[in-house]
């Protein structure tokens, strides 16, 4: 569906690239997470992909079609989440929605319904400049949706959300999976990133440092160990068993003990990208 | 214009709720007022003044000086005009008189059956008796009702780029076209609107009513386009606004031949508003002068204008590459 070849981008015009060999490709109906720190470069692949920023060297194809070669028509299958929430702010939620709806000639969705998809029916007639700072984000997701995008581009959609807000959000966007849209989500959340992605791919100083399933990148790069925390004389204490070769040991010693909680000790994706690159992802 | 109307209706909303929209508003009204009921009617202008040397007779209305060089003196120190008769044949002397005032200044001190046959022309055949104070109604939609498309287009964009929501635009089916045209015909139709207004409720109904509205969707749109050509190259109000009364103030210039229509140097003449204030004067206060010239003109410069804005607009705003 999406393919990037040998992607480069340097703002400086100096060699100092942004965004340097990137490649990776995105196949219909998968959910591809780029996952890294601000400033990584994950903003400005994004952008290069929706054609907000001109492909200086490299390969993006959409089915063949070039990115450069892209017409306005074309974005009649694309939807666009921005992190930054960018409104008509002296326009309600409503009216923002409407407005873009009309500029697709493809049959767009009903902005009410849209609107109580995320959570704003009540604050639809409200101007969005009256809006917190979540509530922009929602209407923002909200807009990307209008078209019932094949392509649905997500720059941090959850960034400012509270979690049951943020989990309503990832719903939906497991919603967009189903009814087969392809998804390209950029963040540094690595619970959201972990439970909707399909395939990862960790960005650090403009490389892709790795890329595969959440699942395998934690069999490759994760410790299969378990922690068992429990009683002892009183006092609270804790052991941690490696299950590699089994779990004999770790079964004997729970017939021993009164075991108060019981941990999987498998890494995190921020644990396999700190391990990767060396820093975190809030970094 | 399916996929237009909701930009049209979306730009009218942004301008209700916008207070510089409602300052030109109540501006527009206060001219209206003082035109009608503080101006009076009969206030004199004073016309173009003349020194001759050389004629038998008297002039009325003319100095007559002892010689041709004090002529010469008279019309460089005071920007006059000078007639010098030097044995039946007549030299005009002028520092940026129009065509047809030379003729008519010629003619007017000349005996009749003297008057070459050809290449006369007159500034005014019968015209209509006008107050005045509504005489300077042309002025006025020209240098109000007519930028007000310059001004908010350039507000409106602005805003959109200190929102940042050009950015959602280009991501969408909108394009560069759709977006130029939306902004032109909402603001070439507020603006004759405006200029209808200030007209009917000054001079009155009795003008050509197509012709005074064909002209003003034809100014509006020029100054709308050029007002998106300027404000693409700012990235906020405050440093547009310097430029943007630059630009408004020389735009004014051909008040003063309107003013003076015996001053109408070339670089006057080149400014778009020169026509449109004379032509608003002849619609509204007719001789039976054709504008045609003018408004092909006009469409000529609109259609420049619109080529120009479109190109800048999707160079310098919804061009990949421009983080808009």
């Amino acid at each position: 569906m999406i393919y990037v070849e040998h992607l480069y981008h340097d703002y400086s015009g100096k060699g100092q690239f942004a965004v340097s060999d990137v490649s990776f490709g995105i196949e219909k109906g998968e959910i591809f997470g780029f996952l890294g720190p601000s400033g990584a470069g994950k903003s400005t692949v994004q952008n290069i992909l929706t054609g907000l920023l001109k492909l200086q060297k490299g390969t993006v194809d959409y089915e063949g079609l070039s990115v450069s070669k892209l017409t306005p028509a074309f974005f009649n299958r694309v939807g666009v989440s921005f992190e930054q929430p960018n409104l008509y702010l002296r326009l309600t939620g409503f009216e923002n929605l409407k407005y873009f709806a009309g500029l697709f000639s493809v049959p767009t969705a009903d902005v009410m319904k849209l609107l109580d998809r995320v959570g704003l029916r009540e604050a639809a007639n409200r101007k969005a400049s009256e809006y917190s700072k979540g509530m922009k984000q929602r209407l923002t997701l909200a807009r990307a949706l209008l078209n019932t995008p094949d392509i649905l581009f997500l720059d941090e959609p959850t960034s400012g959300l509270d979690p049951t807000t943020a989990a309503g959000i990832r719903d939906l966007i497991l919603e967009q999976k189903k009814r087969g849209a392809t998804v390209f989500l950029t963040t540094h959340n690595m619970f959201l990133a972990d439970s909707l992605c399909d395939r990862v791919a960790f960005i650090n100083g403009g490389k892709i440092e790795a890329m595969d399933s959440p699942a395998n990148l934690k069999l490759q790069y994760g410790k299969r160990a378990v922690s068992v925390e429990y009683t002892d004389s009183g006092k609270l204490a804790s052991r941690v068993f490696d299950i590699e070769q089994g779990c004999l040991e770790l079964a004997q010693f729970m017939k021993t003990v009164n075991p108060r909680t019981i941990h999987s000790q498998e890494a995190t994706l921020e644990d396999i990208f700190i391990r990767i690159t060396g820093r975190g992802l809030t970094q | 214009m399916k996929r237009i109307l909701p930009m049209i209706v979306q730009d009218f909303k942004l301008l209700l709720r916008n207070a510089i929209f409602w300052v030109i508003t109540v501006s527009l009204v206060v001219i209206v007022i003082v035109v009608q009921f503080l101006v009076p009617g009969d206030f004199s202008v004073s016309g173009v003044s003349l020194a001759v040397y050389g004629f038998s007779e008297e002039i009325p209305g003319a100095k007559t000086m002892e010689d041709a060089k004090a002529v010469e003196k008279y019309v460089a120190e005071t920007g006059s005009a000078g007639i010098i008769n030097e044995s039946g044949k007549l030299t005009l002397l002028h520092t940026g008189l129009s065509g047809k005032a030379a003729t008519v200044l010629v003619s007017s001190v000349m005996p009749s059956e003297a008057l070459p046959q050809a290449d006369i022309a007159r500034l005014r055949e019968n015209p209509r008796t006008a107050a005045q104070n509504l005489r300077l109604m042309p002025m006025f939609i020209c240098f109000e009702a007519i930028v007000l498309g310059f001004l908010m287009t350039a507000v409106l964009m602005l805003d959109e780029k200190k929102e940042q929501v050009l950015r959602a635009y280009r991501v969408s089916p909108g394009g560069t076209l759709r977006y130029i045209i939306s902004k032109t015909l909402l603001f070439s139709l507020i603006g004759a609107v405006y200029a209808l207004f200030m007209a009917v409720l000054t001079v009155g109904f009795a003008f050509d009513w197509l012709q005074f509205i064909l002209l003003s969707l034809l100014g509006c749109a020029l100054y709308t386009l050029l007002g998106m050509s300027v404000a693409v190259f700012f990235k906020d109000i405050s440093g547009w606004f310097f430029v943007a009364v630059v630009i408004l103030a020389i735009n004014m210039l051909p008040e003063i031949s309107f003013s003076s229509p015996s001053f109408s140097p070339g670089y006057l003449t080149a400014i778009p508003s020169y026509k449109a204030i004379f032509a608003y004067e002849e619609i509204l206060f007719p001789t039976g002068k054709s504008l045609v010239d003018t408004y092909i003109l006009l469409g000529a410069e609109t259609a420049a204008a619109f080529a120009l804005c479109s190109w800048l607009v999707w160079k310098k705003l919804l061009h990949a590459g421009k983080e808009a």
